[in-house]
């Protein structure tokens, strides 16, 4: 499983930056999510799983204009029932909001970027989250596959925590969770996610996401292309006759 | 609608999200009288409502210190903040999209893309707004400056990304947290000269041959929150802090001048309009949008004429080059 974490210095010349490197998955993700908020993706792409959690702050940690340090993490490893397990489970913690300080005390201030860590105890750490989780692998019921969405909430944060400690990942999704501060309910709908939550929607309670709303863009896009190319052909024809 | 993309430039912790956010709250309050409304995109004004919350807090405490909470990220995942503007109880007639991005793409440790990002910025928008942190600027005879504002790194930039300019583009020079040098035009004063100081080479990069006549620049001092002054830097670990003090018990947040850069930036394409050079539409920066924003609606122009009535253009204001693109 590779580990990546952005974080930066108490100076001014360190600011946020990941290490060792940007997660190549990181570009499709983050249009999700309002980065400095606390957030949370969970998604596939092929045969790859993605965990990014962000906004994760410091109890102590500050930068040189009295700022707090937020960290972020992203998980990446291969499509597998173990690794999914894995990342429900740190999922569960980041939802349930006691994963920022078990983070905040593997990263310190100091190295090349301005803070440091033991990719090592990240590993470590990973693993006592197995450990601490009761992750079962239930199958879910046909109704709990739809896309749903609410409103941020503890209450439903720990519903869903709730649902991915029970059952098993819905197959059909590429974006499975998406969870964040200021998102707009209109720009969620524009992808297919199995499970979203914003500030910015309004309903307090999982509300079904109509088949009717989910990518018509996308969809308008499709035909507008099919027409375009459609007309374009017909005007080859009739050049070419 | 039309889009104008105008790029937030300043270094980490500068004070640009929080100069944008000023320029939003105040923007109705200043401009009162005239037929002109600005209204945030749902998330723009979801985050500025955020920010103005955290910057109202932080004059809670007798010891207010400049610093909300920061922005970082990838040039993925940067946001932008967009503002309709358009008369009232009308559709808005333009987008306004600021490009928001971390300070710490200027530094020397920036990646290539996140390089290239800022560079993407500069060619592809028509105004540039520079925060400045003025306390950095002013204080302790500017030992901090450089370390704080990176005036070098913004000058390096301009040099790098503006070259063979095929149409006008706006300069905004905007020191903040500045209620300090405010108080007197001696001060103001003052701080104008430094940043011609410190900006030197900028100023002498703008008025060269190449691009003398395609660019304006303007200074225009902003009070962030208004109700407090700089007091003191504090060193600890080396870093300096700076404290500022509440000018009243009671005190609140009221920023001052925080539109002056939309007037100036309003008012530089209505010109652009107004001017109709044709020969602009042949080169690499496609004005004709501007046609579209402006020419159906005299109502709109009217409008933003006696926004532009409001330009300061005295007491630490000014207009360092280009007055003949600003004169309508």
């Amino acid at each position: 499983m590779e580990i990546y974490i952005q974080s930066a210095g108490t100076s001014p010349d360190f600011d946020y930056c990941w290490q060792p490197e940007v997660p190549s998955l990181l570009t499709r993700i983050s249009s999700y999510i309002q980065g400095e908020s606390s957030s949370l993706v969970l998604a596939r792409f092929e045969n790859q799983f993605i965990l990014l959690v962000t906004g994760l702050a410091s109890s102590n940690k500050k930068d040189f204009a009295g700022r707090v340090i937020r960290h972020s993490v992203a998980w990446v490893c291969e499509e597998n029932n173990d690794n999914e397990k894995q990342l429900r489970a740190i999922a569960v913690q980041a939802l349930q909001g006691v994963l920022s300080s078990k983070i905040d005390r593997l990263i310190q201030f100091g190295g090349k970027s301005g803070f440091k860590f033991e990719i090592s105890e990240f590993e470590k750490l990973n693993q006592s989250i197995l450990d601490e989780e009761t992750i079962d692998n239930m199958p879910l019921e046909s109704s709990e596959t739809r896309p749903k969405m609410a409103k941020n909430s503890q209450e439903l944060r720990d519903s869903l925590a709730g649902d991915l400690q029970r059952s098993c990942l819905p197959k059909d999704y590429e974006i499975l969770v998406v969870v964040t501060g200021i998102k707009s309910e209109d720009s969620l709908i524009q992808t297919k996610i199995w499970r979203s939550l914003s500030n910015l929607v309004k309903s307090d309670n999982w509300k079904d996401i109509p088949k009717k709303e989910l990518q018509q863009p996308n969809f308008k896009m499709a035909v507008l292309a099919i027409v375009a190319v459609l007309a374009i052909a017909i005007i080859i024809l009739i050049v070419l006759h | 609608m039309q889009e104008l993309k105008i790029t937030m430039l300043g270094s980490r912790n500068v004070g640009k999200t929080t100069l944008l956010t000023a320029m939003y709250e105040q923007f109705a309050n200043n401009v009162s009288g005239i037929d002109l409304q600005l209204t945030p995109e749902e998330e723009s004004s979801a985050i500025l409502q955020e920010r103005l919350i955290e910057l109202k807090s932080l004059l809670g405490s007798f010891e207010a210190r400049g610093g909300i909470q920061g922005t970082g990220g990838e040039p993925s995942d940067l946001r932008s903040f967009i503002f309709d503007l358009g008369r009232k109880g009308k559709p808005p007639s333009l987008r306004l999209n600021f490009r928001d991005y971390p300070g710490g793409y200027l530094l020397s440790k920036a990646t290539t893309e996140q390089r290239q990002f800022v560079k993407g910025l500069m060619n592809e928008c028509v105004a540039v707004l520079i925060a400045i942190d003025a306390p950095a600027l002013m204080e302790a005879k500017g030992k901090w400056n450089e370390m704080i504002n990176r005036p070098q790194q913004i000058i390096d930039l301009f040099c790098s990304t503006y070259q063979d300019l095929g149409s006008p583009r706006l300069v905004i020079l905007a020191p903040v947290k500045c209620e300090k040098y405010m108080q007197s035009e001696k001060l103001s004063l003052e701080l104008t000269q430094r940043i011609r100081e410190e900006y030197k080479r900028l100023f002498e990069l703008f008025n060269s041959e190449a691009l003398r006549s395609n660019i304006v620049s303007v200074i225009t001092p902003v009070q962030t929150v208004g109700s407090v002054l700089f007091s003191r830097i504090e060193i600890k670990d080396g870093d300096p802090h700076f404290m500022f003090r509440k000018i009243g018990h009671d005190a609140k947040y009221c920023p001052k001048d925080s539109e002056q850069p939309l007037r100036y930036l309003l008012r530089f394409i209505l010109k652009l309009h107004l001017t109709n050079n044709r020969n602009w539409e042949w080169l690499n920066f496609d004005l004709n949008f501007l046609r579209d924003i402006f020419n159906l609606d005299d109502a709109f122009i009217n409008a933003i004429k006696e926004l532009s009535k409001g330009c300061k253009s005295d007491g630490g204001f000014t207009v360092l080059q280009g007055n003949s693109l600003l004169d309508i």
